[in-house]
């Protein structure tokens, strides 16, 4: 059964400049146990999906227009708010990009942790500070250091802090919102390793956000690649990585080094990321694509099946023309 | 869970150096000379105030004509006044006087402040644009004006000094805690706690307030400093509390009158309202510093 299924979601925010439409009609849909990587460059959605799941878009300014987010078959954006805040944190929770700031700095880290056990778990403080402190080992903090506070951590430990509370309660849904971009690159390694052996060890799904390709080759399953608030491609990892169908998804792929092929220079996609407040008419990716052409420019593609389980939102959808030759 | 105990009972004895926050905290303060200067003194003024009776041999009422206005000597160290009272009896008693009235008012202002700031800088939109409209008309009136009309709306005496000055103070302290919230609504850990699925009262009473509770707690020491300063104002113009009831203001209104060939009546007083006001300036300059875990030193 679908854990989570996300069904033509979209969301605005309404701003001085014009109606900023930040995703436009997202379908996503994730099984239990699954790694589904969300990937997109900044400014693509893929954030405000996530908080879409949570319902913590602001309103005013942001809204969800219209779409469905169907966790274990309910409909969270019709549910009350005391039931979304039972949900958040212990059967959904999220890693946040940036611990940094993800951490009150006025309290212990030890506390933190207890505080979402005792939230969501009706146990006494000692039930909740044993628990908190078998967490702490799990992340490898040792339990001697729970009373210090946010600023005695490294930058990687208070990440593994931030996962600890995320995963405090044993959620059957993890989001993991660019988990490793604040951090450097060894510790990025070592912090997505403890994520994807937690997220296994207690079974939980996971929804990673991410603009690496690389993190989602090692991490997820499925990837679903995200342009201007839509869902372009999606399947799972061999699709994506083996059968690129989508121009976008190419062009990804052409702009990232390689150790084993000759490159004197990178191949970037050309131009920038429509404005979100003034989309093109037809296909939204058209004005950078390489192979556009009339229809794309006046109609918009539909996310087409193109093999089992591989979607791809393009006219010319083809497996043909490989990443490698686009990349010379 | 048992490595964490035994660090706690290890740092319970002593052994090895405890990372508890006060303690901490307490470090911190005792490095500033100054901010414990201060609170010195303040602890001495609350003596002071509690035992104010017992302290000098004097009652603060007892007239002694045949010995007015006499310069300070060994039977009186503050000399007498114009009634040939004791003055360091009367400037003791009047400590107990400004300090008690000082408190209620802060107390009173800081109370309603909080839960209006809070409000104010949470809730946003209507709500914090209706507050913010009002706490800005009086923010207009000039506090010492506004604290007289108060006064001499309800009257004279400790209670209706207080609610006067604390009535005043409310406006300030609004705008410090809606700013300090306003600045720490949009910070990540606080979206991250409503993630985590806490609900608004939890993360304004845990996250919200303590993280301005530093700025929050200076200016309660800086309004305790003014608050004293004020009372002894609206005493001296025979508005706050009233003879033969002694206060810092109303003995300096006394002394004012003979000022120019007898100085003890004016003086003591006077230093006893600038040293408070001081002290109160620098404990709360050196809680700040202290209370703050981002202040590492």
């Amino acid at each position: 059964m679908e854990l989570l299924q996300i069904k033509d979601l979209r969301i605005q925010f309404n701003t001085d400049t014009g109606i900023v439409h930040a995703v436009n009609g997202v379908d996503l849909s994730l099984q239990e146990g699954e790694c589904l990587g969300l990937v997109g460059e900044t400014g693509a959605g893929k954030t405000t999906t996530a908080l879409g799941i949570l319902d913590l878009i602001q309103t005013p300014p942001g809204k969800i227009v219209s779409g469905e987010i169907l966790y274990k078959g309910r409909n969270i954006r019709e549910m009350k708010p005391h039931e979304i805040r039972d949900l958040r944190g212990n059967e959904i929770s999220m890693i946040f990009q940036d611990p940094m700031s993800a951490l009150n700095p006025v309290i212990p880290v030890g506390h933190q942790i207890a505080e979402v056990i005792r939230l969501h778990q009706k146990c006494s403080k000692n039930e909740a500070d044993r628990q908190m402190l078998a967490m702490l080992e799990k992340v490898r903090i040792p339990a001697e250091r729970a009373d210090e506070y946010p600023h005695q951590f490294s930058g990687g430990m208070k990440q593994r802090v931030v996962i600890a509370i995320a995963l405090a309660c044993n959620p059957k849904l993890l989001i993991a919102d660019e988990p490793t971009t604040a951090l450097d690159v060894t510790i990025q390694a070592q912090v997505l390793k403890m994520i994807r052996e937690l997220q296994q060890e207690i079974h939980t799904s996971m929804l990673l956000i991410t603009h690496d390709l690389g993190i989602v080759a090692q991490t997820c399953e499925k990837v679903a690649i995200m342009y201007a608030g839509e869902i372009v491609e999606s399947g799972t990892a061999e699709d994506i990585f083996d059968r690129t169908a989508h121009p976008y998804t190419k062009g990804l792929f052409a702009s990232i080094p390689s150790i084993d092929r000759k490159m004197r220079r990178l191949t970037p996609i050309e131009g920038l990321m429509p404005d979100p407040t003034d989309l093109p008419a037809g296909c939204s990716f058209g004005p950078r694509c390489p192979y556009v052409s009339d229809l794309c420019r006046e109609h918009k593609p539909e996310l087409q099946e193109i093999g089992a389980g591989h979607f791809c939102r393009c006219h010319f959808p083809s497996q043909k023309r490989s990443p490698e030759k686009e990349g010379q | 869970m048992k490595r964490w105990l035994e660090t706690r009972k290890l740092a319970r004895k002593g052994e090895i150096r405890s990372v508890g926050k006060f303690s901490l905290m307490v470090r911190r303060f005792c490095r500033n000379k100054a901010a414990v200067a201060s609170l010195v003194f303040i602890l001495l003024l609350i003596l002071i105030a509690v035992f104010a009776d017992v302290l000098t041999p004097y009652d603060y009422d007892a007239q002694n004509l045949s010995e007015k206005l006499r310069q300070p000597s060994a039977a009186h160290w503050f000399g007498t006044d114009d009634f040939g009272r004791d003055i360091l009896t009367r400037v003791f008693v009047g400590t107990r006087v400004s300090l008690l009235v000082s408190i209620l008012a802060v107390g009173i202002s800081t109370v309603f402040a909080l839960v209006i700031g809070s409000i104010a800088g949470y809730f946003g939109g209507a709500v914090d644009n209706v507050i913010m409209r009002i706490t800005d008309i009086f923010m207009a009136l000039p506090g010492m004006l506004f604290a007289m009309t108060v006064s001499a709306a309800l009257g004279t005496g400790i209670w209706n000094t207080a609610i006067a000055l604390g009535f005043t103070s409310i406006a300030p302290i609004v705008r410090q805690v809606r700013a300090s919230i306003l600045l720490l609504k949009d910070q990540e850990f606080i979206e991250a706690s409503k993630a985590f699925g806490s609900g608004n009262t939890v993360i304004i009473v845990r996250h919200v307030i303590p993280n301005a509770f530093a700025p929050l707690i200076v200016q309660i020491a800086l309004r305790l400093g003014d608050t004293i300063m004020a009372i002894s104002g609206l005493s001296f113009l025979g508005l706050g509390v009233q003879p033969p009831t002694p206060e810092w203001g109303n003995m300096v209104s006394v002394g004012k009158d003979y000022m120019s060939e007898f100085l003890p009546l004016i003086l003591f007083p006077g230093i006893f309202v600038i040293l408070t006001m001081l002290a109160f300036n620098l404990l709360g300059d050196g809680m700040r510093d202290a209370m703050d875990p981002r202040m590492k030193r």
